[in-house]
């Protein structure tokens, strides 16, 4: 019987010494799974409803747009605040969506992060996994950048060190110790993210997806981060970098005027596809066309120039509203494209002294912004 | 004493020797009769030479001696004088000396059924020994004369003389009858099973006996008002989260409450409701963290260790049956409160009058009930004032709920029949059972089948032991018929001669009537329904257990455990084509061009189909270390691995326009929704999804527990376990959180320093500990789900929980502290335990600081405390042939939220009982209203307080803070108890268990005026109790009608204190009288016993606190009616 009783004691250890690591770590639910693919990564930061939509305070604050009295009533008092200038923004218990949304993208920008540096130490796609790596810090530092336009004050190379920016989350550790960093640090990420992001990001635009980040993109971004900061050259030199890899401009002579949606979402001249926050929040703006453009600005278009057209539709009272954007729907475009990239490079080199090449990059532009036989 | 005498006398002895010729063996040549065996040893001296020196002391107590032969020699002498005499005589030769010694004695103790009684302590002078698990004893010396004692807990002092005869007979020892439904209590953990009298910890447990008083289907019935601590929560609202049932209140907030249940050494995988009550040999309740911390993880509610009946030693065949018949009652319509046909009548018509109908009646289609249509009819001048009148009348003198108790609902009636067969011998043994329930419910086209089988077999060798198991439980339901849904309680459901009526569902059935040219038959009517919505759910329950156990060493015995069940449940609903639904999603789908109407879905049934598999394997592998006793120490140890294994897949698919004969559906168009005809801002899918998943559990859990005692009168024990999970993880220190347990129990009166005559005993018992509970919804990873495609056409994947690498089991600790005590005679046994709880981790939404990027985290942030006593009392009385048993129970059971950040502030986010909105210093079930300011005198509405006026501001106050409401009370009892009380007289036994439930709260439900078609729903019986005149205020609070009513002037009424009653109550559980007919029946009848017993279960309430008539038990279902069963259970 000691026998048997040994035998019994190898048959009955031999299950719990087996497979127990594996069987612990087995994933408890299908419908709800644990993201552990690239496949599960590239659905993450391909999820538009999150990335696809940034802040919109900074755009109901310029001075593009004119909101009547009666619209302005209809908003919500955050949005009000902001497009009044007015010393206190959230005055009432509202969410801060502005706010809200990028630390969410940055949630998942995070995951993806952590998740992709897992996989590369064991999977040999790395071009794809590069790839996801590049869009996860790209989008980080978008999120980033948008956050401190709203939240931090401007850039400015005296005080950037002691100003306060942003809380910087860069893990998925929820007892991260966070505090406000300095505006210096929150730029110092920003650029950092976006380096890490052009040497992992694949060098062609992937015009199926610009959803998707890549060199140029990330490039462009960068030029825009330096032009926020007031650091013309490296603007320029980002710029550069980004037309040197991809330089399209879409012809508005092939666009449709008539149409009430002149761009498709999937165009030439879109690095990377944003715009606005959708919903409730600016549905009087948009949706019930409440925002009125400027009208000085509309009387910047001299005939000729296609751009209104496009852009704009003009109301029987002479007012116009914005007709929607590169984003392909209503909404304003908040993303990248190429057409920002040569206005940075013209503005860097005007800033810089180099009218001549400043007004070759504006002139390159409005080649494809007028009617052909006019400019 | 002997050695002395031999030194003594050896001279005198030699004179005999040598007197004595040698030769042939010499005889006797003498009889005896009667004669003392001093006499026989003095002719043994004379006449052979043979002396001794037998103390007479030895030789007093032994009885005469009889011998009719004479001349016997020597050795057939001392032969004769051996069997007779009791003493062991012998003879030596060589020194011619015969010398005696007491003779060993051998016996076996039984209890008054015959089975063996292990443990018994037997004692003859000073002399004790301990019987061994087949009851025999051995004492190797025992005096003839000498007084044999047998004691044991719980059992009859015996004390028999020894007689000459060399073995006893079998002596039995009664049970005490004061403990007859405590007896023998080994109680048993899942682990091992321990004589109560060892144990430190809280536990109770039920008997065969005491489960068998209640006759029921599934088990949890018979635990009701039998267990101090235990109280059932029949009140559930459904998809509440409110648990089952509580084992000494409330440990978590958002987790399972419910205790874990363990059948046969691993939690049950299955729905316990299927298991057999018949099957059941006894269950344990382990209420503290001592009795329940080595089930580790899944156990701060407390465990129900249920033990089924396994195969005995050394027991004759014995078959047992059971049947049962029982009859219920219709579940009683006009039980629930609801609008009655001409209180309906009357809010229609002054709903109509204010012109609350005019937009439905504009639309042509909108749902109207028949008495708007009589109105509408009269006012287009489509018939006079007089018909309008005779078909109102006409209208409000069918209440629905006549046709829908009579052809929707039959008494109902259950059979249950059980047979099982138990044998064994010393080596082998054999349970095997079957049984098989049939239930025709008491809705009418709904019936209920279960087989179940139970058969166990094992073998014992030395010290090897198999013990072998296996289950098996087939269910199905079917049900061909569904309930009509019908939004009011007017009208009939099939005409004066019986044809099925039509009545009002989805669309407004004059424009259906209307419609009737073009579309195919578009009428609800809820008695052709039959047999074209076919819901069959089937359960399979299979599965075994083996185990096998070994002596390994002296005191060490290993033993590995496995068992394996596979679960399978089939839902499937068949609706045909020309079922309701089927139909009316064909036809408002339809196109309609000029009168035409061209189908958009083609015709077809909707098919559903539901599928479960699970398969569960448990293993384990356990040591045990028992010393038994040894002087004054007994130390018993037990200490194991084990692991279990869950894989659920379920799969489920509804699809329309199934062909049963072939077994194919068309390929339609599922994605798109197909507008109504009618009103094309509706629209409907082709029912159509195809779902699957797999869910996967894996534990592995360390064990531990020992127990030591010390001179029978101090105990400790200590257990430990540590879980390890699939569920927690990633930080190892979260992975294994060890849960412990320690416990110590002083039998006071065993100690020299307390004498109290009249107890028989008392014990004071302490025990600390901490337990678990596991939410399984939560995960410590990072969890995402599929999400639509982006424009892009590329699947996503959102983030439903973000990684929480900190995430752990909750955590319960309990102290625990516990008198028990028990007079002399035992007739009065009293337990008294006192319990602190303290819950902490508890998982709850916590709100995370927005940089986090998600707003909500379950996490382990809540926190909880609780504490009561658990009272019982038990007492047993004889009054010449009666015996009166009663067992009072009285629980206290409070819980309090110690720490949670609640963000919900709106006043009205913490009325709606079906959410659990813990918030720091209530419990975690707690009643919530608006504080009442009256009727307004004036005009009938309701008034509350705003910022502490009287105000009439609904939406202020219903979206207000939480100022604005007053604290009621806890919604589950916070005292509890259960009596108990068994009369026997001679063959006649009759049982009764009565339950009361105190100290909270319900809210029953109100007049909604604003939503008059739900008037189905609860709560419209006090519409004649509305306030309709100046000074009503004071004899109501059922506020005025009004039609066009501010938005929440309904919620604010429904939610205030105006609506909330007390729960308490008393109800009679049930009652049983059985009467064993043996002897009526013939002498040589192969049958032991035959018991009859009728039985009334769901009696009522015999007191309760709420003045309304509603039964706090079933506020949100018609009341289970009573039943009546009557039965026999025979022993062959």
């Amino acid at each position: 019987m000691k026998f048997v009783s040994i035998l019994l004691l190898i048959i009955a250890v031999t299950p719990f010494a087996c497979n127990k690591k594996e069987l612990l770590e087995t994933r408890p639910n299908d419908a709800a799974f644990v993201p552990t693919t690239a496949d599960d990564f590239q659905g993450m930061l391909d999820d538009e409803v999150l990335f696809g939509q940034n802040c919109y305070l900074t755009f109901v604050s310029t001075d593009e747009i004119y909101i009547p009295d009666a619209t302005l009533g209809s908003l919500r008092s955050s949005t009000r605040n902001a497009y009044l200038w007015n010393q206190k923004i959230f005055d009432t218990v509202e969410p801060v969506t502005d706010w809200d949304q990028p630390y969410a993208q940055i949630l998942s920008a995070n995951e993806a992060i952590a998740g992709v540096a897992k996989l590369l130490a064991k999977e040999d796609d790395i071009p794809r996994l590069n790839a996801l790596l590049g869009d996860a810090y790209f989008k980080r530092a978008f999120s980033l950048y948008n956050l401190a336009q709203v939240f931090a004050p401007p850039y400015d190379l005296q005080t950037a060190a002691t100003d306060l920016g942003i809380p910087l989350r860069l893990t998925t550790d929820k007892k991260e110790k966070l505090f406000r960093a300095t505006v210096e640090d929150t730029y110092s990420q920003i650029i950092s993210d976006l380096k890490e992001a052009t040497q992992l990001l694949p060098v062609s635009v992937d015009s199926l997806h610009p959803n998707r980040s890549s060199q140029p993109a990330a490039w462009a971004l960068l030029s825009r981060v330096y032009l926020s900061m007031r650091d013309y050259q490296q603007a320029a030199t980002a710029a550069t970098h980004c037309l040197n890899l991809y330089d399209n401009l879409i012809d508005f002579n092939q666009l449709n005027s008539n149409s009430s949606t002149p761009f498709n979402f999937r165009n030439k001249e879109t690095l990377y596809q944003s715009k606005i926050m959708q919903g409730n929040i600016v549905a009087p703006l948009f949706l019930a066309r409440g925002a009125i453009i400027e009208p000085e600005l509309i009387k910047l278009y001299q005939p000729g120039d296609l751009r209104t057209a496009i852009f704009f539709t003009i109301k029987s009272n002479g007012q116009a509203t914005l007709k929607g954007s590169l984003f392909g729907d209503i909404y304003p475009f908040t993303g990248i494209s190429t057409a920002e990239v040569y206005l940075t490079l013209a503005e860097c080199n005007a800033r810089m002294g180099h009218t001549e090449v400043a007004l070759q990059y504006v002139n390159n532009l409005l080649k494809n912004r007028w009617k052909t036989n006019q400019f | 004493m002997k050695k002395n005498l031999k030194m003594v006398v050896p001279a005198l002895l030699l004179v005999y020797t040598h007197a004595v010729a040698q030769g042939p063996q010499p005889k006797i040549p003498r009889s005896y009769y009667q004669d003392s065996v001093r006499k026989v040893l003095l002719d043994i001296l004379k006449y052979t030479g043979y002396g001794n020196v037998i103390d007479n002391a030895l030789l007093r107590r032994t009885k005469t001696f009889t011998c009719n032969r004479d001349s016997l020699t020597l050795p057939e002498l001392i032969k004769e004088l051996n069997k007779q005499v009791q003493l062991d005589f012998s003879i030596s030769d060589a020194d011619k000396w015969i010398s005696a010694e007491p003779k060993g004695i051998r016996g076996k103790v039984v209890d008054e059924k015959g089975m063996p009684a292990p443990g018994v302590t037997v004692q003859v002078d000073t002399i004790s020994v301990r019987t061994d698990e087949n009851g025999k004893y051995y004492i190797p010396r025992a005096i003839f004369g000498s007084v044999l004692v047998l004691t044991a807990v719980s059992r009859h002092r015996v004390t028999i003389k020894i007689n000459q005869r060399q073995d006893m007979p079998d002596l039995v020892m009664r049970v005490k009858a004061s403990d007859l439904d405590n007896v023998n209590v080994v109680v048993s953990n899942g682990y091992v099973s321990v004589p109560k009298d060892r144990l430190t910890g809280s536990f109770n447990f039920l008997n065969r006996k005491q489960i068998d008083r209640t006759i029921s289907s599934s088990i949890l019935p018979t635990m009701q008002g039998k267990v101090p601590g235990f109280v059932f929560l029949e009140n559930r609202q459904s998809g509440s989260s409110q648990p089952f049932a509580l084992i000494r209140g409330i440990s978590t907030i958002f987790s399972n409450a419910s205790p874990l249940i363990i059948v046969d050494n691993f939690p049950f995988p299955g729905n316990i409701n299927d298991l057999n009550p018949n099957d059941v040999e006894s269950i344990t309740f382990l209420k503290d963290a001592a009795a329940a911390s080595i089930w580790g993880a899944r156990t701060a509610n407390g465990v129900i260790v249920i033990t089924t009946k396994k195969g005995a030693y050394n027991k004759q065949l014995q078959v047992e049956c059971n049947t049962s018949f029982t009859f219920s009652a219709r579940p009683d319509q006009w039980n629930m409160p609801q609008l009655g046909p001409e209180d309906f009548l009357e809010v229609e018509k002054s709903l109509y009058d204010s012109g609350y109908y005019n937009v439905a009646l504009f639309t042509d289609y909108a749902l109207v009930s028949p008495v708007i249509e009589i109105l509408h009819q009269y006012d287009s001048n489509k018939i006079s004032m007089q018909e309008r009148t005779d078909r109102l009348k006409a209208l409000a003198s069918y209440d629905i709920r006549n046709d829908i108790n009579d052809r929707f609902y039959r008494p109902g009636f259950i059979e249950r029949y059980h047979v099982s067969v138990r044998k064994g011998s010393s080596k082998l043994g054999y349970y095997g059972s079957m049984g098989y329930d049939r239930e025709k419910a008491a809705q009418v086209w709904t019936s209920f089948d279960r087989i179940t089988t139970n058969n166990n077999l094992f073998y014992k060798g030395r010290s090897f032991e198999l013990n072998g198991t296996l289950t098996g439980i087939f269910s199905r339901s079917i049900n061909d018929q569904p309930l009509p849904q019908i939004p009011y309680l007017i009208g009939r459901l099939a005409d004066s001669a019986g044809r099925p009526v039509a009545v009002a569902a989805d669309v407004r059935q004059l424009y259906k009537d209307q419609m009737s040219n073009i579309l195919p038959d578009w009428d609800y009517r809820p008695l052709d329904e039959l047999h074209k919505n076919k819901l069959t759910q089937k359960k399979s329950f299979m599965g075994g257990s083996l185990l096998a156990r070994d002596t390994v060493f002296k005191y060490f015995t290993v033993s590995l455990m496995y068992q394996f069940f596979k679960i399978t449940e089939k839902l499937e609903n068949d609706q045909s084509p020309d079922s309701y639904a089927a139909r009316d999603l064909r036809n408002k789908t339809a196109e309609i061009n000029n009168g035409v109407a061209n189908f958009t879905i083609p015709k077809g049934g909707i098919y559903t189909r539901q599928e479960m598999c699970r398969q569960i394997e448990n293993s384990r592998l356990q040591i045990n270390y028992d010393r038994g006793d040894s002087g004054f120490i007994r130390i018993a140890a037990l200490a194991g691995i084990e692991s279990s294994k869950t894989t659920a897949d379920t799969f489920s698919l509804q699809v329309y326009g199934w062909e049963k004969d072939r077994g194919n559906f068309p390929q339609l168009n599922y994605a798109d929704a197909y507008p109504f005809f009618y009103n094309s801002s509706l629209t409907a899918l082709i029912p159509y999804y195809i779902d699957k998943n797999r869910a996967f559990d894996y534990y592995t859990s360390i064990f531990g527990n020992a127990g030591f005692t010390y001179r029978d009168r101090y105990s400790f024990s200590v257990s430990g376990r540590i879980d390890e999970s699939n569920l927690f993880g990633v930080k190892a220190k979260q992975k294994r959180i060890p849960l412990a347990s320690a416990g110590v129990k002083w039998e006071i009166l065993k100690d020299s320093l307390f004498t109290m005559n009249w107890l028989s005993y008392v014990n004071l018992r302490f025990t600390a500990g901490t337990n678990g509970n596991v939410n399984t919804s939560v995960s410590a990873y990072t969890i995402a789900e599929r999400a639509p495609e982006n424009r892009y056409g590329v699947p996503t994947v959102g983030i439903i929980n973000p990684a929480n690498d900190y995430l752990r089991w909750e955590k319960s600790s309990m102290f625990n502290i516990g008198l028990d005590w028990a007079d002399k005679g035992r007739h009065f046994t009293c337990s008294f335990e006192y319990y602190w709880r303290r819950s902490d981790y508890l998982l709850a939404p916590s709100f995370q600081e927005s940089t986090y990027g998600n707003r909500v985290l379950w996490d382990n942030v809540a926190a909880l405390s609780g504490k009561g006593f658990d009272l019982s009392l038990n007492t047993f009385h004889t009054i010449r042939d009666i015996k009166v048993r009663n067992g009072l129970f009285f629980s206290q059971a409070t819980n309090k939220v110690t720490r949670y950040e609640q963000t919900l502030i709106r006043a009205n986010q913490f009325t709606d009982q079906r959410f659990v909105t813990p918030r720091v210093g209530f419990p975690v079930y707690n009643l919530y209203a608006f504080k009442w300011g009256g009727l307004d005198p004036a005009n009938g509405d309701p008034r509350g307080y705003l910022n502490g006026e009287l105000s009439k501001n609904y939406t202020a106050i219903v979206n207000g803070s939480t100022d604005n409401l007053v604290n009621i009370g806890s919604t589950v009892p916070v005292f509890f108890g259960g009596l108990n009380s068994v009369i026997t007289y001679k063959q006649l036994e009759l049982s009764a268990t009565f339950t009361g439930r105190f100290k909270y709260y319900f809210r029953r439900s109100a007049i909604s005026y604003a939503d008059p078609l739900r008037v189905k729903l609860m709560g419209q019986y006090d519409y004649s109790k509305r306030w309709q005149r100046t000074g009503d205020e004071e004899n109501t609070t059922v506020p005025s009608l009004k039609v066009w009513t501010e938005e929440n002037r309904d919620f604010f009424y429904a939610n205030s204190e105006a609506t909330v009653e007390k729960a308490d109550q008393i109800r009679l559980q049930e009652v049983k009288i059985s009467y064993n007919i043996r002897k009526w029946l013939p002498e040589n009848y192969p049958v032991r016993s035959c018991f009859v017993y009728i039985y009334a279960s769901n009696i009522g309430i015999i007191w309760k606190a709420n003045k309304s008539g509603i039964d706090p038990d079933f506020l949100y279902r018609f009341p289970i009616p009573g039943s009546c069963t009557i039965g026999a259970r025979f022993e062959l």
